[in-house]
């Protein structure tokens, strides 16, 4: 049946748990002590009435020892060395592939960065380098590391490890960044039934869990489109309107506040979660 | 030609003369003999010719004509994209035209293409895409200009049959042929096949009391492999009376298959 | 149009999710998400809606003017409808980028109103191939996400309904002339009879089954669907086949009757909350754009 409603019907609930005193508007002096350092998002006007430090962004202020930031609170990912991304083909170029990484900009993943089928220490031929839309094409999701950080701020990524590579079916939801909370893990093999992947960059990969073993045979690139069985199907799709829900609330992500999430929705229908 | 449009003052809009007459029209679409106002029956399509091979400079081409609707359409490419926003790595793209002459119908129509226009051309695309092998042509265009000369009604399948026609003629690697046609629906169970234009489906034309079941539906069809590429209805029609209406449209598609082929060969032995 | 992209394995699951009768999320086939309509949120204009589903965002506004009629039909007046993609809802939209989408929108608008019944053009008339009603349909899409043809026939039939054209006096003047004289009381309007409008219904095919309501993913998934205008009734008026793909002439009856009875229901949801709306009258504080 279909349901319609009024906006104002809408029950409104309001974060109130965030106190306002931490968040700062860009223009907002910050301090006007001389004795701190400028750090990202903030600003001093050279030469003004004092060495004032104004924030440029909305965000909240962090202080370490001297050096002030304001972290954003909508902001795009700056990827660190070591971060695990989750990220969107878009282009395949010489020698090398484009990412979407949710990033400033696109990300880079080098053929040589990759492990190709036929074991770790193949060695990569001009064959590879025509065949490379095979392997990973426009619109492919893949999982990396973050291998090197470029000066303009361009990402490398690898995928030289049999955890990371082409992602095959499940569903990807996309959240701010700062959602996600920095952990030594980022893959879980959730036990409800499905892994997910909490990526650094904010996107959200939620797939079944499979037998990792027959991955290093292909290098992960041969994909399989079998049908997924419905429970399991059920279950990816309970997660991934729980992660939406939570993003939508502003609740940090991690594998346990997920978890308590989809075991709090089991009462509920999955088309009703949302 | 340049025109001087500070001079040639002409009016924004005109109309036909002919809407300001006294003309009567018919109430019935059949007479007292059960025949059309072209001495036809209900169910007898007009006859129709086709032929290849029509515009010599073209890579293909076809011309349609069902008594007086003329439709003419020419083939051109594959050849390089221009805009590169267009490129598709695996697969051709396929550009459609239709438009009128300006000359073609009862009033006259402008040379820039109307709304009207716009959609007919896109209902075309889609309704021939199907029946291409766009996947074999890659990173390159396709492009069907289809141009009415003269519009006494079915209109569109006309212009579908010739554009699949063109196609073929051109040599693009094709599933099938496309074959369409339209019916005029006029009450519970009147289907009048291959409608002329003062038995198509017009608002004005009909009284609010026989609103009902009053439509026009058009189908094309892929003959061999028996799929539907295109459906198209107008008209506040019961769900039943279209699902008969279009029942009706397939056959008489169904059946334009033959002589599509026998034409295409023919087209081959000269 | 603003497209998704996706890999062919997200692709491969969302299609067999879809056979298995549970999409991605959650719904199954025939399950159409939760719709948010209000109706009156602009002032200057005579009926106005604004609408939400999923994340696809409508906003209409009616306009009525004096004009000519169509020497067609002398005693009717005209309804015209225009699409706005802005660029708001995607940067491709911006210069030419959307017209293709507001063409297509708005010449199945024109499709499934050309007729007697969904709007009575005759009671727009004014005087006989001098004076009629023009009805403007501005539709300006906010959002893409997914199923956006009925999304805007839906905010229509509401702005519609909402849509009050002033009382105006016919008198006769010199001559034969005939003038026209405009209520002094600005609420001194009568509304549009919407009974008959109707609906667009998209059934989209992906596999072998077919979806409505598909969400943006769901849309890159699927090669053809159906587009159908259904009444209250359950009557069609006005169809088309939309994509590049083709269709079983089996499944047809198919998607038609799933398009009827979903058109159905859509129209009684719609129909109960316009009837609230206007019960509640000023008592309710819009919402308006948020």
């Amino acid at each position: 049946s279909i349901t319609i409603s009024l906006p104002s019907s809408r029950k409104c609930c309001s974060n109130s748990n965030l106190t306002n005193s931490y968040l700062v508007t860009p223009g907002d002096v910050i301090t006007e002590d001389t004795d701190y350092m400028r750090g990202h998002g903030t600003y001093s006007i050279e030469g003004g009435e004092g060495d004032k430090l104004h924030s440029s962004v909305a965000g909240v202020v962090e202080r370490i020892n001297k050096l002030i930031c304001v972290r954003a609170l909508k902001t795009r990912f700056t990827g660190e060395v070591g971060d695990i991304v989750v990220g969107r083909v878009k282009e395949v170029q010489q020698k090398r592939w484009k990412v979407e990484t949710n990033s400033r900009l696109d990300s880079i993943l080098q053929l040589s960065s990759v492990n190709l089928p036929g074991g770790e220490l193949r060695r990569r031929s001009a064959t590879d380098e025509l065949n490379m839309r095979e392997y990973l094409n426009e619109g492919d999701l893949i999982s990396a590391e973050v291998q090197q950080v470029n000066s303009d701020g361009i990402l490398s990524l690898h995928t030289r490890s049999l955890r990371y590579g082409k992602l095959s079916q499940g569903c990807c939801v996309v959240v701010s960044p700062s959602l996600i909370k920095r952990r030594k893990n980022h893959i879980h093999n959730l036990p409800c039934g499905a892994s997910i992947i909490l990526a650094n960059n904010g996107f959200v990969w939620i797939h079944p869990s499979r037998s990792e073993c027959d991955k290093d045979a292909d290098g992960g690139f041969l994909i399989s489109n079998e049908a997924i069985n419905y429970d399991e199907r059920e279950i990816i799709c309970r997660l991934r309107n729980c992660v939406k829900c939570l993003a939508h609330r502003n609740v940090i992500l991690f594998d346990t506040s997920v978890l308590y999430a989809y075991e709090a929705s089991l009462p509920y229908k999955v088309s009703v979660v949302m | 030609m340049p025109t001087d449009a500070r001079r040639l003052a002409a009016p924004d809009s005109s109309q036909d003369p002919k809407l300001f007459g006294d003309i009567v029209k018919p109430q019935t679409l059949l007479d007292e003999n059960e025949m059309r106002a072209d001495g036809r029956y209900m169910t007898q399509p007009r006859n129709i010719f086709l032929q290849c091979g029509v515009v010599s400079q073209a890579k293909g081409s076809a011309y349609c004509e069902l008594s007086k609707t003329k439709v003419i359409c020419s083939v051109y490419g594959p050849k390089d994209i221009e805009m590169r926003e267009e490129f598709q790595i695996n697969k051709g793209k396929l550009k459609c035209e239709l438009k009128y002459a300006p000359f073609s119908s009862s009033k006259h129509r402008e040379h820039i293409p109307d709304a009207e226009d716009v959609e007919n051309s896109d209902i075309l695309l889609q309704a021939i895409s199907p029946a291409v092998c766009l996947q074999r042509y890659p990173k390159s265009q396709i492009e069907v200009h289809v141009l009415v000369l003269e519009d006494d009604g079915s209109v569109m399948p006309a212009a579908i049959t010739s554009a699949s026609l063109a196609l073929v003629d051109a040599g693009i690697e094709m599933y099938d042929v496309v074959t369409a046609s339209s019916v005029r629906v006029a009450g519970q169970e009147a289907c009048f096949i291959d409608p002329i234009s003062s038995e198509q489906f017009s608002r004005a034309s009909l009284h609010k009391s026989n609103d009902i079941n009053q439509g026009m539906v058009m189908v094309a069809l892929l003959p061999s492999i028996n799929q539907v590429s295109s459906i198209l209805s107008v008209g506040h029609l019961e769900s039943s009376v279209l699902q008969e209406a279009i029942t009706t449209c397939t056959f008489s598609a169904q059946n334009l298959h033959s002589v599509v082929r026998k034409s295409i060969i023919s087209s081959f032995k000269k | 149009m603003a497209k998704v992209i996706l890999g062919d394995s997200e692709k491969w699951f969302i299609i067999h999710g879809i056979q298995d009768d549970l999409r991605n999320d959650g719904r199954s086939c025939d399950d159409y998400r939760h719709i948010e309509v209000e109706t009156g949120v602009i002032s200057n204009t005579h009926g106005s809606s604004r609408l939400r589903l999923g994340n696809t965002e409508v906003m209409v506004g009616v306009k009525v003017e004096l004009g000519t009629p169509d020497p067609h039909s002398p005693n009717d007046g005209l309804i015209h409808f225009h699409v706005d993609c802005s660029p708001n809802a995607d940067p491709s939209f911006q210069g030419r980028g959307g017209e293709e989408l507001s063409s297509n929108i708005s010449c199945i608008l024109t499709r499934i109103f050309n007729n007697k019944t969904a709007i009575d053009l005759s009671t727009l008339g004014i005087i006989p191939h001098k004076q009629c009603w023009v009805v403007h349909v501005d539709v300006l899409i906010l959002e893409c996400g997914g199923n956006l043809f009925d999304a805007v026939s839906v905010a229509v039939k509401a702005s519609l309904h909402n849509t009050g054209i002033p009382n105006i006096q016919v008198t006769d003047g010199d001559e034969g002339t005939q003038e026209i004289s405009l209520p002094d009381d600005p609420n001194d309007v009568k509304f549009i009879n919407t009974n008959n409008c109707p609906l667009l219904v998209t059934i989209s095919k992906a596999g072998s089954r077919h979806i409505v309501d598909a969400t943006a993913d769901e849309e890159s998934c699927c090669n053809a669907s159906l587009v159908v205008g259904v009444t209250r009734r359950g009557r069609t008026m006005g169809m088309r086949k939309m994509g590049e793909g083709s269709l079983d002439p089996e499944s047809i009856p198919e998607m038609i009757e799933t398009g009827k009875n979903i058109g159905r229901q859509l129209h009684i949801a719609l129909d109960k909350l316009l009837k609230v709306e206007q019960g509640m009258a000023n008592d309710i504080e819009k919402v308006g754009y948020l």
